[in-house]
């Protein structure tokens, strides 16, 4: 299994490489001035030209290009920020923790209110209960995230003032963002866990657990659900994936300074390291996220262990040929 | 064993949500707008704001966040004003023009900073010495050195002749630090100004929360000298920063914050004809304006059409409708934020008001003139709402007398780099502002020498009459009313740039403040509040 995780890490490397490279090129041919975007638009273009040749803007696209990567590879260093002329990892690691807080509260009401929803109504098939799950996904969906987020901060903010309704501070802040920016998920994890409970519910084995007397919570939960998480966890890693870089309105209208609005800012004022630290960033921890739904699949089910161990095996093995 | 998990579990659970219950009271109870002592007395205010600095380093980018709060910490050498300098001193205590070119100051001799350094004049040397390699002020490319000459007498050199209103850029938008102080800091006070304000940072929450505390021994303690930025009516000054301006009107409804001058048209109402709050209209600086490409690419460069589109339109719809009729009309490609506006002069009653059979007119003029039977031009306006339903609006005045008009609405930095090509746009539609002289900010987009890489000024005019009006006006010797006024007819009579109008910030504030203050930037200056 280490060996199988060993080899997953190794093969984001020319993940992260490709994504650095198109992220470069993206930002490089976008219309727009970074020189400008500092200095404004009443700069003369003496002190244009001199801000350019500062940030090296004037150097041709590969050499820039090389530079980026020489840096980043060698030196691990990915550029200061033009705002504020301090290393992006610094800024990006400052922020990166409110994200993560917040994709981890999303992902915790996912769970606990999108998977019993989806047994209930999965059980109840066909019933005005399935009908009342499936309508609470639908409404999920169909809800703007920023709209019952201003509604959430108005009414329990605001009337109630009984939890915070912008800012950072403790878990508290977390809340009302984390139901705001959880709807969709918590809709598509009901969606899900009904569809994967229904193909599990009539199998063989399930009936064999309820002649053997069991309880229909443990048959439901202890044998049922087990077997119908595989797809489960896979819709859970995406939408972890999403909120970590997907947050960006959560996090306006909340307040959160998170890593969605430093990357939005960076956008508006051609900030591109901190553009290009964010992706990355982002892009290697979806990497890793995905690599840890990968782990829990293993967990969870034996076979895919035994696969991985077998890919990670034969990785080695082939390493140890050609030497 | 299974039991035991799942009781762990349990509590687990359990003492999360109590938790976070506990927390949640927490966060909302603690979080309160003023504060009192024993006595009653005020002792600290909280401010909303939308940005955060990002850096509190004394020469770093300007932006909105920097521009509401450092002025707590730092200083420098004087502080804009409505007065013909353009400002009033702040370190300094004396000034002279020494030659064309050179401005001689002297800095009050007991300036000290929070660290207790004393600032002299070669911290201003080195000041703007160390700003000017940054490189993030275009003015201070204009100089060519600055010189201590003594403890506390400083020389300011100029490349070129300034122009009207330089010395007091110069002077108003340069902090200035001691050494010391500086290099103490292996960040060079990035996270931990140090600085000669009236104020010290206590602590900073990056993107949340910013706490300034008055200093006790702040050094200058003649109160009758001290500019508005220097005043302590209150001990403690927190700022909230809070980027959506929904939120910060909820924040301040739920008695969280005690004042902004972020709130909203829309929002202010919720504060209007409310005993516990007073809202104060502030006219902004900026202009919306329309300027054309004159470069000979397009159609623009042709003076009747430029008019023909100038009557097309009424700016008072673009107000009505842009800015939900918040703000008021321009006469002039400037507003009476600047010193060098003369509205009353500029407001007589035609400038630029509807007429489509006079559009028609021009236009025809401009048909017969260049032989061509119709028209299609492209409106570039940045994705700012107001923009964006100016250039929706223009194109269906200039429909309407019968000119095709397409819109390019992209992002203001997008918009910065295609006003460059001259094949991209035909009208431009953007804010422009100059909270001292137009002559040395806006207008700069007049001066052809500015733009040496292409023909002409920022717009493509090509015009020696223009540019002669322009060096009239804004060389320190020549300004005048009469010289800038001769510029702003020359503007209209050419229909170069139209100013149509500008738009009102609202600053709100809790009835535990009699009276606020606002700096040129339009931001609050808490230190200068009155209090109740």
């Amino acid at each position: 299994m280490i060996k199988y995780i060993i080899k997953r890490i190794l093969l984001m490397i020319p993940v992260l490489f490709c994504v650095a490279v198109i992220i470069f090129s993206i930002m490089y041919f976008v219309p727009g001035d970074p020189a400008q975007a500092i200095l404004g638009s009443g700069a003369s273009q003496e002190a244009l030209a001199i801000k350019r040749e500062e940030l090296g803007l004037n150097e041709p696209f590969l050499t820039q290009l090389g530079n980026y990567l020489y840096n980043i590879i060698f030196k691990f260093d990915f550029g200061n920020s033009y705002q504020t002329n301090t290393p992006v990892v610094t800024e990006i690691l400052t922020r990166f923790p409110r994200t993560l807080t917040f994709a981890i509260c999303c992902m915790i009401i996912t769970l606990i209110v999108g998977i019993p929803l989806g047994v209930t109504a999965a059980v109840h098939r066909g019933g005005w209960i399935d009908r009342l799950c499936t309508f609470i996904a639908l409404l999920g969906v169909s809800l703007p995230d920023f709209w019952v987020g201003l509604m959430l901060a108005l009414i329990f903010g605001i009337k109630l003032g009984i939890l915070p309704a912008y800012g950072i501070g403790g878990i508290s802040h977390y809340i009302l963002p984390a139901i705001a920016g959880s709807l969709g998920g918590v809709a598509m994890m009901t969606r899900q866990t009904r569809s994967s409970m229904l193909e599990v519910i009539h199998s063989d084995y399930v009936t064999t657990a309820r002649a053997k007397g069991l309880s229909e919570r443990v048959v439901l939960y202890k044998h049922a659900l087990p077997n119908a998480l595989i797809p489960l966890i896979m819709v859970l890693g995406g939408q972890f994936g999403q909120c970590l870089g997907g947050a960006i309105i959560i996090e306006s209208v909340f307040s959160i300074p998170g890593l969605g609005t430093y990357l939005t800012a960076a956008v508006s004022a051609r900030n591109y390291p901190a553009i290009r630290g964010c992706v990355l960033f982002l892009a290697f921890a979806f990497g890793m996220v995905m690599l840890l739904v990968d782990v829990i699949f293993a967990f969870v089910d034996p076979r895919i262990k035994a696969q991985y161990e077998n890919e990670g095996a034969g990785l080695f093995r082939r390493k140890g040929k050609k030497v | 064993m299974r039991k035991r998990n799942k009781l762990i579990s349990v509590l687990l659970a359990a003492t999360m949500l109590v938790g976070s219950l506990a927390l949640g009271g927490c966060g909302s109870s603690s979080s309160s707008g003023t504060e009192t002592d024993e006595s009653g007395s005020l002792t600290s205010v909280t401010i909303g704001a939308t940005a955060d600095p990002e850096t509190m380093s004394p020469w770093g980018v300007r932006n909105l966040g920097r521009v509401a709060t450092c002025f707590n910490v730092y200083e420098s050498m004087a502080e804009k004003a409505d007065n013909e300098d353009g400002f009033v001193g702040v370190l300094i205590q004396d000034w002279e023009k020494k030659d064309d070119y050179t401005y001689s100051c002297t800095l009050y001799d007991y300036i000290t900073d929070s660290a207790g350094n004393q600032l002299k004049a070669s911290d201003v040397q080195f000041s703007y010495e160390t700003a000017m390699a940054g490189g993030n002020f275009p003015k201070l490319a204009d100089l060519d050195s600055v010189t201590a000459t003594g403890d506390y007498t400083v020389d300011f050199t100029f490349k070129n002749k300034p122009k009207k209103g330089s010395i007091a850029t110069i002077w108003t938008e340069i902090y200035i630090v001691t050494q010391a102080a500086y290099e103490a800091d292996a960040d060079h006070m990035s996270t931990k100004p140090v600085g000669t304000g009236p104020y010290t940072m206590t602590d900073w929450v990056s993107g949340s929360t910013m706490t300034f505390e008055a200093r006790d021994d702040f050094w200058q303690t003649d109160e009758s000298l001290r500019a508005n930025a220097q005043k302590q009516n209150i001990p403690e000054i927190k700022y909230q920063f809070i980027s959506d301006t929904t939120q910060l009107a909820m924040a301040m409804q739920s008695g969280e914050i005690d004042a902004s001058a972020y709130v909203s048209a829309l929002d202010r109402v919720q504060f209007e004809n409310n005993d516990a709050w007073t809202v104060y209209e502030n006219p902004q600086s900026l202009v919306y304006a329309m300027q054309f490409n004159c470069s000979d690419v397009s159609p623009c460069s042709n003076e009747n059409l430029r008019k023909a589109i100038a009557y097309s339109f009424d700016s008072q719809d673009f107000l009505d409708n842009a800015a939900d009729g918040v703000g008021e009309l321009v006469y002039g490609f400037g507003s009476n934020y600047s010193v060098d506006y003369y509205e009353d002069d500029y407001n007589d009653g035609d400038y630029f008001n509807k007429d489509q059979d006079l559009a028609k007119e021009y236009l025809q003029k401009y048909y017969d003139e260049t032989g061509e039977t119709s028209v299609h031009l492209t409106i570039l306006a940045a994705s700012g709402s107001e923009l964006s339903a100016m250039a929706e609006l223009l194109a269906g005045n200039l429909k309407e007398i019968g000119i095709d008009a397409e819109l390019n609405i992209v992002d203001m930095t997008t918009a910065f780099a295609l006003v460059t090509d001259p094949t991209s746009f035909d009208i431009d539609l953007g804010t422009e502002g100059s909270s001292t002289f137009l002559v040395n900010h806006l207008w700069n987009e007049f001066d052809a020498s500015q733009y040496p890489e292409w023909d002409g000024d920022y717009m493509f005019r090509t015009d020696d009459e223009l540019q002669s009006l322009y060096e009239a006006a804004s060389n320190e010797d020549t300004w005048s009313k009469e010289t800038v006024e001769a510029f702003q007819n020359y503007l209209d009579e050419k229909c170069y740039a139209i100013g149509c109008f500008r738009t009102s910030d609202f600053d709100v504030y809790s009835s535990n403040i009699s009276a606020i203050v606002t700096d040129a930037t339009s931001s609050l200056v808490p230190g200068a509040f009155t209090y109740k």
